[in-house]
């Protein structure tokens, strides 16, 4: 069997996290999400995998290119949507196979469920189901799915994943993937509908501090690099090769930290935290719950909490982040959500700052200390 | 220059040569050929590239092969002038990596005694040469041949009535593999490492006599062992994945290649020793020498240590002074200029060091010390991440002998690489595609970049570019400057700067348009450049690095665009293993 | 007749033991486990050996060379890829003759059941009853005939495994060729048996005794079986009130010094000095130039060579790597407090004790303490008084 996995999307609701690297890219537990996606399907079997790669597609080839990854990688030009994007792997299918979004966390078992059954998708829950296209279901079989709905709480949701034979690329026309599989059910057709737990899917940055947490439960410890006999490592952790743990530190797992970091003495991280390489964190700060991306620094005496950092950022000392209310506004919906700060790539701040419900656009600069909150847009600089 | 290949073992020996000669291709592609000895030998040879070649056009069953895949040097590159070549009989065949120096007058000789010669390459009198001194015994025919043979040469030959092959190496790298029931001959390991990793590097001056189960190695009459080496090397590593080309491919890899060669730690012993030298001379050609030229800058405003740095062809007619320390620089370590000059120091009693990316290669065995760039294998023709990662191994030794001033800046270096790839070229490209002449100025260290600028754009896209001290265009040059012959002027924010500005708004004065890279927000360069390319914010020095890789994804970009082969520029081979 | 042997894989979970050796490279009572294999298909009369090697293959070469000291013939067929078990078999296809046996490289057996299993038609596969059939392939059988071979599961149809011993005609090597990759992306031999099976053809020998390989602790097992079986010799300098009690070999070069008690069974290779007043128990091996020093013991452990456990130390349990260097006081606990089994790597080891694994070139300070089950890499290093446990990776400091 083979498998698509479309990885040609932005994913702009994301944004400002997805300047530099696609959706897919963005890192969980510090593997970018589409390796989970990869690593369900050859658990499964499944060997014979297409990449769909689009936006900022040289930064996802290389990263396919690494050793140990074996699939096919095919470019959509444009950004063109889903079905377009299956397109483009046409050519080199051969028989039934499996469509996947690379951007979801997708698990080993979601996998299994539905990989053998042809013509079936995959549906799960979720606490906003007006992000998704919601499925109506009739004996276990899908009767609609739905793009734009009205009021749809309580609806399974489509996670995307489909397991269908190559005939359907003879009723694509320009239609979109929801619409191909109604045109399947109006020709008398039966679609299987799956329903599945092992799938997340991170709509808004936050949404990544979710996941991050869920992954990171399954990680296997390892220790690796310089670590102080003093540091205090308990609960499962794992830090990377190069990497430098200063005495006094405590990490209390789960928690993952990458490859030539530097971590000061007596800081904290605490569970739910992610750090990529090359970070360093300063003696006396406090992380928890949060992903910091390669590159970054976060300065001394800084409590940095249910928060993400873009790659290469710089909070200075005493840098704070306070979780709080955010509302926004989504393709005409209104939702809320927690959390401390967004920041993007590249964005520098000064000693004594406070972020508060605030996503802080790419290379902003924050040149004194102040609260910041709401958004920020990228290259913004405060005064 | 030219690749080549000999195999003897328990396969088939067709398609292990073909797929050999695949591998070796890099090295040259004017033309290919090969010759497989079964019962008789049979030959095929063809003008063009091995990738092209056509598996049902040839086949021919046998346990012996040898092939070549040219980059031509004595003769234009044709079907007769590919290798293998034959002698009168048909009977010996020979491959030849090399030149050899007088084979004009030995031509003259064999053609005076009734030889006959198809094609008009140098490599074609040691087939004749052969066929004059065998009585039976191939080896001892090879050994009576190069005796004749000036020049560098890594020969393999074939003959008809003996069931092995016979090989003499002078200058020219030559390599064998060592597997279960088969042994490989090759100009690198690339060809053989599906098959074995067990290698033997022979020396100058070896014969060998080999087929599938025994060797002997003989050196000036005498048998000789050579140790043999196990080689850890992905074979997976030089796949080009999803992206258009190697270089591009090379080129998104440099923000991990400037990391890796950064972060090593030099041996105390040759930083005393650069510390202690009288005099330091850096050797290298093309994109190696632009290298050396970044370190003579670096060198000299951080360390306070003047150097000297010289193109390998040229130093041969300075003598090298005992005391002196000698950085020897080439990606591949089998660049034959840089190799004369290493030999030349080292007789004369420096200390030399060597700046590749190959363990193993020639210069690291003729060399004192080895820095390896581990920029991992570099397909495409155009020097790319191994220009970065010898720019990272001389910054480290800058920052080694200046008291760390260069590391401790550079957190974050990695995320700075990584952001120059997304910047924005378009408007620049659109500006050189329709260029027939360029200039690429710069100040200080940016002058060598600028130089390597110009080196990137020409290779690859034929665009005739010259890079040229800013300060120096007035004193000539800028005659030559119109409205169609654009300038790209690297003006970061550096001592230079207020200079670089001045020198812009002559430029202009002269209707040449302008493209600038500078430093973001820079609104002066902004205002008065045609185009300008903003660098993403760096630590100090740092955008020596930004400025070249940006100048590298402009050339690819504008070759793209003009619809140029790109990782094998016509006329250019990867290593130059030729004087 | 030719024997086969697979020897190509790393055995990753033997990490980081085999950081510079393959799994078969591995020792048991000091000798490699493949030498004990090679002893024991000799002792059946067969003498005529294909290695299939891969990973680290010049520590098999160099270790066996062509066979002659051990008074067989060994040929190398190289498998570069780690494609499955076919196809290393089809790596070793251009030595075969005729009927041939094949073993994988990481097991023990008995030269009787090699006998037996040759005395049997081809084609044959070795099955063996097992308490764990959980965790190999289990073989179904109605006479001596197999009727269906099924993969690894937790509820396995019966208690009769797959040894990984074989004995095939040329003809295997027509069902070799028409194999696909499976899901794992392998090609596997037992697919290949699949036409035999469904003609009624492939027959199965029961091995009396068998002892596979897998885990680190799987090497203690083995070890105790082998040293169980050993005759006590003295080849070294015993000095006086030394007490050997039991089967006691010691090596040639080495020292026993005064006031050392040791129970046999146990080996000590050459030239180690162990004593004075050193304490060894029942199934240790210690390989050639170690050195047990002062108030050290070491209990059901394998000590592998030039290792170091000098002055107050305690090893129980526990798969000790080449070169390794205990600081004095250095200790490694091999018991949990509530009883239950220790885990190692993840992994349930089935033993209530077991100490830990070190790698090669492990560097302790002194009164370091290392905690039961702790996996430690190959040249970690670790500082005085530090406390280990977990999965520590290669090369990991461990500072002040």
């Amino acid at each position: 069997m083979q498998a698509v996995i479309l990885a040609g999307g932005e994913g702009h609701r994301l944004r400002p996290l997805t300047r530099s690297r696609p959706k897919v890219l963005l890192p969980v537990a510090n593997r970018p999400i589409i390796d989970y996606v990869i690593d369900s399907l050859v658990v499964n079997g499944i060997r014979d995998i297409i990449v769909v790669a689009g936006y900022r597609k040289e930064q996802l080839v290389r990263h396919l290119n690494e050793p140990g990854y074996n699939v096919d990688v095919v470019i959509q030009k444009k950004q063109l949507g889903a079905a377009d994007a299956l397109k483009c792997a046409g050519g080199l299918i051969k028989d039934d196979f499996l469509v996947l979004p690379g951007d979801n966390y997708i698990g080993p078992s979601a996998i299994s469920a539905i990989k053998d059954r042809r013509n079936a998708m995959l549906i799960s829950d979720h606490p906003q189901p007006f992000n998704f296209g919601v499925v109506d279901l009739k004996g276990g079989l899908v009767s609609a799915i739905s793009e734009k709905p009205g009021d749809v709480s309580g609806m399974p949701v489509s996670t995307g994943v489909f397991s269908l034979s190559k005939e359907i690329f003879g009723r694509m026309g320009d239609l979109e993937i929801p619409d191909i599989i109604s045109g399947l059910i109006k020709d008398g057709e039966t679609i299987e509908a799956i329903h599945t737990k092992d799938w997340l899917d991170a709509v808004y940055p936050w949404d990544l501090l979710k996941m991050n947490k869920n992954v990171l439960k399954g990680i296997s410890p390892e220790n690796a690099g310089v670590i102080s006999r003093n540091a205090i490592i308990s609960g499962p952790v794992r830090i990377g090769e190069g990497t430098i743990i200063g005495s006094n530190s405590v990490i209390n797992g789960p928690v993952v930290i990458g490859e030539d970091c530097t971590i000061g003495p007596n800081t904290c991280i605490m569970p739910g935290t992610s750090i990529g390489s090359r970070v360093r964190i300063d003696p006396f700060a406090y992380i928890e719950d949060s992903l910091i991306m390669d590159d970054s620094v976060v300065g001394s005496h800084s409590r940095v909490t249910d928060s993400v950092v873009g790659g290469g950022a710089v909070l200075a000392d005493h840098t704070s982040t306070k979780k709080s209310e955010y509302c926004f506004e989504s393709d005409g919906y209104f939702g809320r959500s927690e959390f401390g700060a967004i920041i993007g790539d590249g964005v520098s701040s000064t000693p004594f700052t406070v972020y508060s419900a605030a996503v802080v656009g790419n290379f902003v600069s924050i040149e004194e200390g102040r609260l910041i909150k709401g958004n920020l847009p990228d290259y913004a600089v405060v005064r | 220059m030219c690749g080549i290949i000999g195999y003897a073992g328990r396969r088939e020996a067709g398609p292990v040569v073909v797929g050999g000669l695949k591998k070796l291709e890099y090295r040259g592609y004017d033309s290919f050929g090969f010759a497989i000895s079964g019962s008789k030998i049979a030959v095929y040879k063809k003008n063009g590239r091995i990738s092209d070649f056509n598996e049902s056009e040839f086949s021919a069953n046998g346990s012996l092969g040898i092939g070549h895949t040219r980059w031509a040097t004595h003769g234009v590159p044709d079907d007769k002038n590919a290798h293998p070549h034959m002698d009168c009989s048909g009977k010996i065949a020979i491959v030849h990596n090399g030149i050899i120096e007088n084979y004009a007058e030995l031509r003259k000789e064999l053609i005076s005694e009734g030889h006959i010669f198809t094609s008009d390459t140098d490599s074609e009198i040691i087939a004749h040469l052969l066929e004059k001194y065998y009585d039976g015994d191939l080896l001892s025919a090879v050994t009576k041949t190069t005796e004749f043979l000036d020049g560098a040469y890594a020969i393999l030959a074939l003959c008809e009535d003996e069931k092995r092959i016979v090989a003499a190496r002078q200058s020219s790298p030559l390599v064998l593999g060592i597997g279960d029931g088969e042994i490989f001959a090759s100009s690198d390991i690339t060809p053989m490492l599906e098959y074995t990793q067990k290698v033997i590097f022979l020396e100058d001056g070896d014969i060998v006599s080999f087929d599938k189960s025994s060797l002997l190695i003989m050196n000036a009459g005498k048998e000789v062992s050579r140790e043999s080496e196990l080689i850890d090397w992905d074979i997976d590593a030089a796949r080009k994945g999803g992206f258009d080309h190697f270089m591009l491919k090379e080129i998104y890899e440099e923000p991990d290649v400037f990391y890796n060669a950064f972060y090593f730690e030099p041996e105390e012993e040759f930083v005393s020793k650069i510390r202690d030298a009288d005099e330091i001379t850096v050797v290298g050609c093309g994109t190696s020498y632009h290298a050396g030229l970044i370190f003579r800058y670096l060198m000299e405003e951080y360390a306070g240590m003047p150097v000297r740095v010289e193109i390998a062809s040229e130093a041969s007619y300075f003598k090298p002074r005992p005391g002196s320390f000698i950085i020897a620089v080439s990606q591949s370590g089998e660049t034959a200029d840089t190799l004369a000059v290493l030999r030349q120091a080292k007789s004369a009693g420096c200390t030399t060091m060597a700046v590749t990316n190959v363990c193993g290669s020639s210069i690291t065995r003729v060399a004192d010390y080895s820095l390896f760039m581990r920029a991992g294998p570099e397909i495409s023709v155009a020097a790319t991440k191994s220009f970065i990662a010898q720019v990272a191994v001389f910054m480290r030794l800058v920052d080694e002998l200046s008291d760390k001033t260069l590391s401790e800046s550079f957190t974050g270096i990695h995320r700075v690489i990584e952001e120059c790839l997304m910047v924005d070229v378009d408007a620049a490209v659109s500006m050189c595609k329709g260029a027939k002449n360029l200039f690429f100025i710069g100040r200080g260290a940016y002058y060598p970049v600028s130089l390597e600028g110009a080196l990137k754009l020409k290779e690859i896209t034929y665009i005739h570019a010259e890079g040229y001290p800013a300060g120096e265009l007035k004193h000539g040059p800028f005659s030559l400057l119109d409205e169609d012959t654009p300038v790209v002027a690297v003006c970061p924010e550096h001592d230079s700067r207020a200079l670089m500005i001045s020198n812009i708004r002559e430029i202009k004065s002269r209707g040449s348009p302008v493209i600038a890279l500078g430093g973001a927000g820079d609104i002066d360069l902004e205002e008065i450049a045609d185009v300008f390319i903003p660098l993403p914010k760096a630590p100090e020095s740092g955008d020596i690095i930004t400025s070249s890789v940006i100048l590298q994804l402009l050339a690819y970009r504008t070759a793209v665009a003009m619809g140029r082969d790109v990782d094998k520029p016509r006329n250019l081979a990867k290593s130059v293993t030729v004087v | 007749m030719e024997c086969v042997v697979l020897a190509a894989g790393e055995g990753k979970r033997m990490r980081p033991l085999t950081t510079s050796r393959p799994k078969v490279m591995l020792p048991v009572a000091n000798r490699p486990m493949l030498e004990h294999l090679v002893k024991s298909v000799k002792e059946a009369g067969i003498k005529d050996f294909i290695f299939v090697v891969g990973y680290r293959e010049q520590e098999i070469r160099g270790y066996f060379g062509d066979g002659e000291e051990m008074g067989v013939r060994i040929r190398y067929a190289v498998q570069r890829r780690q494609r499955g078990t076919a196809d290393a078999l089809d790596a070793a296809r251009d030595y075969i003759t005729g009927d041939f046996l094949m073993l994988n490289g990481d097991m023990i057996v008995q030269s009787g059941d090699i006998s037996g299993i040759c005395s049997m038609s081809t084609p044959c596969i070795g099955v063996f009853e097992s308490d764990h059939p959980e965790e190999f392939g289990v073989v179904t059988v109605e006479g001596d005939k197999v009727i269906a071979l099924i993969e690894k599961s937790s509820t396995p149809p019966g208690n009769l495994i797959n040894a990984g011993a074989y004995l095939f005609g040329l003809d295997i090597f027509e069902k070799t060729d028409s194999l696909e990759l499976s899901e794992r992306g392998e090609l596997e031999l037992t697919d290949a048996l699949q036409p035999y099976i469904n003609k009624g053809l492939l027959s199965a020998y029961r091995l009396q005794t068998w002892c596979d390989i897998g885990e680190p602790w799987n090497l203690l097992d083995a070890n105790e079986q082998f040293l169980s079986e050993t005759e006590p010799e003295n080849h070294g300098v015993v000095e006086d009130y030394v007490v050997l009690k039991g089967h006691v070999v010691i090596g040639e070069g080495s020292v026993i010094k005064s006031g050392t008690y040791v129970e046999g069974p146990c080996i000590i290779g050459k030239n180690c000095i162990v004593g004075p007043h050193a304490y060894i128990r029942p199934s240790t091996s210690i390989g050639d130039n170690c050195h047990i020093g002062h108030s050290s013991e070491i209990k059901n452990s394998l000590i592998m060579y030039g290792t170091k456990i000098p002055h107050f130390n305690y090893v129980g349990d526990s798969v000790v790597g080449p070169g390794c260097n205990f600081g004095a006081g250095s200790k490694i606990a091999n018991l949990r407090h509530d009883r239950r089994n220790v885990k190692s790597g993840g992994r349930d080891t089935h033993r209530k004790k077991f100490g830990a694994v070190l790698g090669d070139n492990v560097q302790l300070g002194i009164n370091c303490s290392v905690n039961v089950g702790t996996i430690i890499g190959s040249g970690v290093m670790a500082a005085p008084g530090s406390f280990l446990e977990g999965k520590i990776a290669d090369k990991t400091k461990i500072g002040r």
